[in-house]
């Protein structure tokens, strides 16, 4: 079992933080869109799952997203975020989380590299956040259906690229490392 | 690996903008004011807010679960349906939808119990109007819709 360090707790804080705050920032652009397509939304749920996918595609164990979007998920239910999917909306926000794992445990057994997984746990988190809002709210259906999912898909491609710039950016910083084994005086390791 | 995604977010892209060409050209844009009422094959066109209109006035409840007092002027849900002519007594229900397709489904009582369902008249910034479904007794903002654009009614 890997330990976790302080600082990777302070960078999942910030990213559920930023993922859950950054939708109200960038809603009134992606609203721009979503009115002109005549679609309830997708758009800026894309963005907001980019720092989970970020956080869990630099952290060296496994369930990351889960974790963060339930707390994100109280988070909202703590701040009254929960738009019309109201008690039901944890569900909207941890079944994406549990998505971006799987991808990321798939990319990380089959290609070696957790961060190879980014783009595809990107888009698929985003449709089945569209799906998952769609079923609770929306009940849309035909094209419509398609058009929400596909603009869905197509900003979370958009975001999956961001996130792999940002994984590359912050891996110096943050970057997938094992905590230090305990350490006697003198750097020499405790047996 | 990265042309790679950069390739994989372009086909997407094209494909999103395929399907939404298409989407937008099949749909049946209602002129704005107006409001589409459709019964089984037959779609008639209203002006909800022609005729006289009546004060809205209750408390609906808002996405962070707040009370809030509407005092508006609009019609009768069941008003705007028989202006239309369409439907009579042969509709169990009418599935209200907005301009991006959210919608909501409200029963053929409670579109005629007094003082439920009523379409609020809204001023949009362009000098237009628009209409807002507004349902009374509610504990959610769920059938609260913005810019309504179509009535559909339903018999199952």
């Amino acid at each position: 079992m890997k330990r976790i360090d302080l600082k990777s707790f302070i960078f999942m804080a910030l990213c559920c933080d930023l993922g859950l705050f950054s939708k109200k920032l960038i809603s009134p652009a992606a609203n721009v869109i979503t009115e002109f397509l005549h679609i309830p939304g997708g758009i800026a749920t894309s963005f907001s799952l980019m720092f989970l996918v970020t956080a869990a595609a630099l952290m060296p164990f496994p369930f990351c997203a889960t974790v963060m979007s339930i707390v994100q998920s109280l988070l909202a239910l703590c701040f009254g975020m929960t738009g019309s999917m109201g008690a039901l909306a944890p569900i909207g926000y941890i079944l994406p989380g549990i998505v971006i794992d799987m991808v990321l445990l798939g990319a990380g057994k089959l290609a070696g590299r957790r961060c190879k997984g980014i783009l595809t746990a990107s888009i698929l988190s985003s449709v089945t956040a569209c799906l998952t809002a769609d079923l609770i709210v929306f009940n849309l259906s035909g094209i419509v259906l398609l058009v929400y999912t596909l603009v869905a898909a197509a900003s979370g491609s958009i975001c999956g690229l961001l996130g792999e710039r940002l994984v590359e950016r912050l891996r110096p910083v943050i970057g997938i490392r094992q905590a230090p084994e305990k350490t006697s005086y003198k750097g020499k390791a405790v047996s | 690996m990265r042309k790679k995604s950069i390739a994989a977010a372009i086909v997407l892209l094209v494909i999103t903008c395929i399907a939404s060409v298409i989407y937008l050209r099949s749909r049946n844009e209602v002129p704005k004011g107006d409001l589409a009422v459709v019964f089984e094959d037959k779609t008639v066109l209203i002006d909800p807010f022609g005729g006289s209109l009546v004060p809205v006035r209750g408390v609906t409840v808002n996405a962070k679960g707040q009370e809030k007092d509407v005092d508006e002027t609009g019609i009768a849900l069941k008003d705007a349906i028989s202006k239309s002519g369409l439907g009579g007594s042969g509709f169990t229900k009418a599935r209200v939808v907005a301009s991006d397709e959210y919608s909501a489904v409200i029963s053929f009582d409670e579109i005629n119990e007094e003082g439920r369902a009523y379409l609020a008249k809204q001023q949009e910034d362009d000098g237009s109007t628009s209409a807002r479904l507004c349902v009374f007794g509610d504990s959610d903002s769920k059938r609260q819709i913005k810019n309504v654009v179509r009535i559909e009614l339903l018999n199952e």
